[in-house]
């Protein structure tokens, strides 16, 4: 508690990968906002890391890619369609639907 | 020597004349043997094998070539000869295009059985018109009861109407039954008969036909997809069905001059039908009247009536908006509104940049937005004319993922589903001298302006594409299915009934889509048609144009950057 939040949060996945990113590019998922919101007073915010027990590696990482991907695109009228694997798309799915992205 | 035995009587010789004569070969030359018929000897093969012809020297008589009508081992029916004299040209039925026996191009299963041989002589037109209708018979025998009176109806309608008009009302179809109408894109003219007819004008003319459908009083909810393989319509009507909406692909009727949808449920158009409503051009004579209205100058009509079709209601506050300034005398009933044409700044088809379907996307400077005609004073400017213009649009509603209006929205007119009236809705009109009229007290704007489509949507477009249906998306996704996942795959299904298409295709961006984030109404005139309403659905809030996003200023200079 009254740690500055730093730049960058850590994302884990249930297979143990951790991925960095962006505060700002993570917050873009609903609920990884609300578990990192300073005044919800969660282990989150002290430690600057989420754990996504339901998540493997290949999928959060797809994830991540979104999340740069959309804050990238955020003000342009043109955006482009992010390339979505047939094979994963179910996955990430459900994974999206949990983390309201 | 009395006791000698009797020696053996001497054999008989037999004589000569108890034997059978046989006839000298020179009797063959007496014509009184020529009865005889080799009653031994196997019937003849070839013509040549005749008794009569058994010698060389029968060069005397004459000689008839025997015609064989049957295969040669079957003499047992002799054929009368003179059945090859007369000759008789007739159409052939079977002609490969209607009853699809040449195969080439279809995929319409035909039956396996081996071509029976007629019972009787198959000379006469009357065994060929049997046997067409014992195909008829056997093709419809396949399939369930409406489609077989759709497919025998437009079958017959082919064989016997030159005019190409195919009515096909009252079958009580339903959106499953329709799958044969595309038996139609196979319809040409009648070639002509070469026996009978004698070449005439037109005798050169194009095979393509001008098809005009009618579909009235069945039960459809939609316009059938097996209509959109069929090019050349012309009249298409779909009078008393339960449609709720055009499909987009209904632009793709390029051809249509009439489109009835009269007694439906329909409550606006798609922005599809204005690539329909550009080809009709206007076409005007130097004899203008000057009190008619402009429409009846195409020679395009919609049929509209009896639609709970949205209309603009114009703010009370303006009470010469409501007077019926163009309609002369006579105000058409069906018009439950009157506007002010003279006083409207009319954007045409060409500056409404944000259309995608609109093929001169391009804005041109500014100043070209207020260059309007005044078709009363100058009817020859008409020609000039922009004669597809909007002339009103409504405030945007803004959806939020699942379908759910945001709170806030300028609240839109709800109709109750059974009646069919028009339903007024509050619409802005920009004017040449007031700036924009009808603006509602409040404006709403969306929280955020982002084009990019949320993961979810973006992953639910990817599965339906690759899955054959949101029921199967549903089957893989088995328990881990959530409420709004659901939500979303029910939507797809109800677009898969209604359009054909589990995605739909944003008016701006172009971007697939299952629900649309923001839409709005609006109005576009027509020469030939007084307004239509036509909804504009986007994929995401950033897709709204400034212009409809921004509440307007006073006067269109606040327009200009849009």
């Amino acid at each position: 508690m009254g740690q500055t939040p730093t730049e960058y949060v850590t994302l884990v996945s249930n297979d143990g990968f951790e991925f960095k990113v962006l505060r700002s590019a993570a917050c873009i998922a609903g609920t990884i906002k609300k578990a990192l919101d300073p005044h919800s007073g969660f282990r989150e915010v002290a430690e600057n890391r989420v754990d996504l027990p339901t998540i493997n590696g290949v999928v959060l990482e797809k994830v991540c890619e979104y999340l740069y991907y959309n804050q990238k695109h955020a003000e342009s009228k043109e955006v482009p369609d992010m390339e979505i694997q047939p094979e994963l798309c179910l996955e990430l799915l459900i994974a999206a639907d949990y983390l309201d992205v | 020597m009395d006791d000698d035995l009797p020696l053996p009587l001497p054999r008989r010789v037999p004589h000569n004349h108890t034997l059978p004569r046989s006839p000298p070969p020179f009797t063959l030359l007496n014509p009184r043997y020529r009865t005889t018929s080799p009653t031994s000897s196997e019937p003849p093969l070839f013509s040549s094998d005749g008794p009569e012809a058994a010698d060389v020297t029968n060069y005397q008589s004459p000689r008839n070539k025997k015609k064989r009508a049957g295969p040669w081992w079957d003499n047992s029916r002799d054929r009368p000869l003179e059945r090859n004299k007369k000759t008789k040209i007739s159409r052939n039925f079977d002609s490969g295009v209607y009853m699809m026996s040449e195969c080439s191009d279809c995929s319409m299963e035909l039956s396996s059985d081996p071509p029976q041989p007629p019972e009787v002589e198959p000379n006469s037109a009357l065994v060929a018109q049997e046997t067409f209708a014992e195909r008829l018979d056997r093709e419809v025998s396949h399939m369930t009861e409406n489609e077989g009176r759709l497919y025998r109806r437009i079958i017959e309608t082919m064989e016997s109407n030159p005019d190409h008009f195919y009515d096909l009302d009252r079958l009580g179809l339903v959106d499953e039954d329709t799958k044969y109408l595309s038996l139609l894109k196979q319809a040409i003219y009648h070639p002509p008969d070469a026996s009978v007819e004698i070449p005439s004008e037109g005798q050169y003319r194009s095979f393509i036909p001008k098809l005009r459908i009618s579909l009235g009083h069945n039960s459809l909810r939609t316009l059938p997809s097996s209509l959109f393989e069929v090019d050349n319509i012309e009249y298409l009507s779909l009078r008393n069905n339960h449609i709720s909406e055009l499909p987009p692909q209904i632009g793709n009727f390029t051809t249509l001059h009439h489109l009835d949808i009269s007694h439906n449920a329909i409550k606006y158009l798609p922005v599809e039908i204005l690539r329909v409503l550009q080809n009709i051009k206007p076409f005007l004579t130097r004899a203008y009247d000057r009190n008619s209205l402009p429409s009846g100058r195409t020679d395009f009509t919609l049929g509209d009536l009896g639609n709970p079709l949205f209309y603009p209601r114009i703010p009370t506050s303006e009470p010469d908006w409501t007077t019926a300034t163009t309609s002369g005398e006579n105000p058409p009933q069906k018009q439950p509104w009157f506007i002010d044409f003279k006083r409207v700044l009319k954007i045409p088809c060409r500056h409404v940049a944000h259309h995608k379907h609109c093929p001169e996307k391009r804005i041109r400077s500014p100043k070209n937005l207020h260059q309007t005609f005044n078709i009363w004073e100058d009817p020859e400017a008409l020609l000039e004319d922009p004669h597809l213009y909007m002339v009103s649009w409504t405030v945007v509603r803004y959806y939020d993922e699942n379908g759910r209006v945001l709170d806030g929205c300028h609240p839109w007119p709800d109709p109750t589903p059974d009646t069919n009236r028009p339903i007024p809705i509050d619409s802005m009109v920009p004017t040449k001298d007031r700036g924009t009229i009808g603006l509602p007290a409040t404006w709403f704007s969306p929280p955020s302006i982002s084009s990019v489509p949320s993961l979810r949507s973006a992953c639910l477009n990817t599965a339906l594409k690759e899955l054959e249906s949101p029921a199967e998306v549903e089957k893989y996704l088995g328990d881990s299915i959530t409420p709004n996942i659901k939500r979303q795959l029910d939507c797809a299904a109800t677009n898969q009934n209604l359009i054909h298409s589990t995605l739909r295709e944003c008016h701006v961006c172009g971007k697939e889509y299952i629900i649309p984030r923001a839409e709005w109404l609006e109005f576009w005139a027509h020469i030939a048609v007084d307004l239509v309403p036509v909804m504009v659905k986007v994929c995401s809030w950033g897709c709204v144009p400034g212009f409809i996003r921004d509440r307007p200023g006073k006067g269109w200079e606040s327009w200009e950057g849009a």
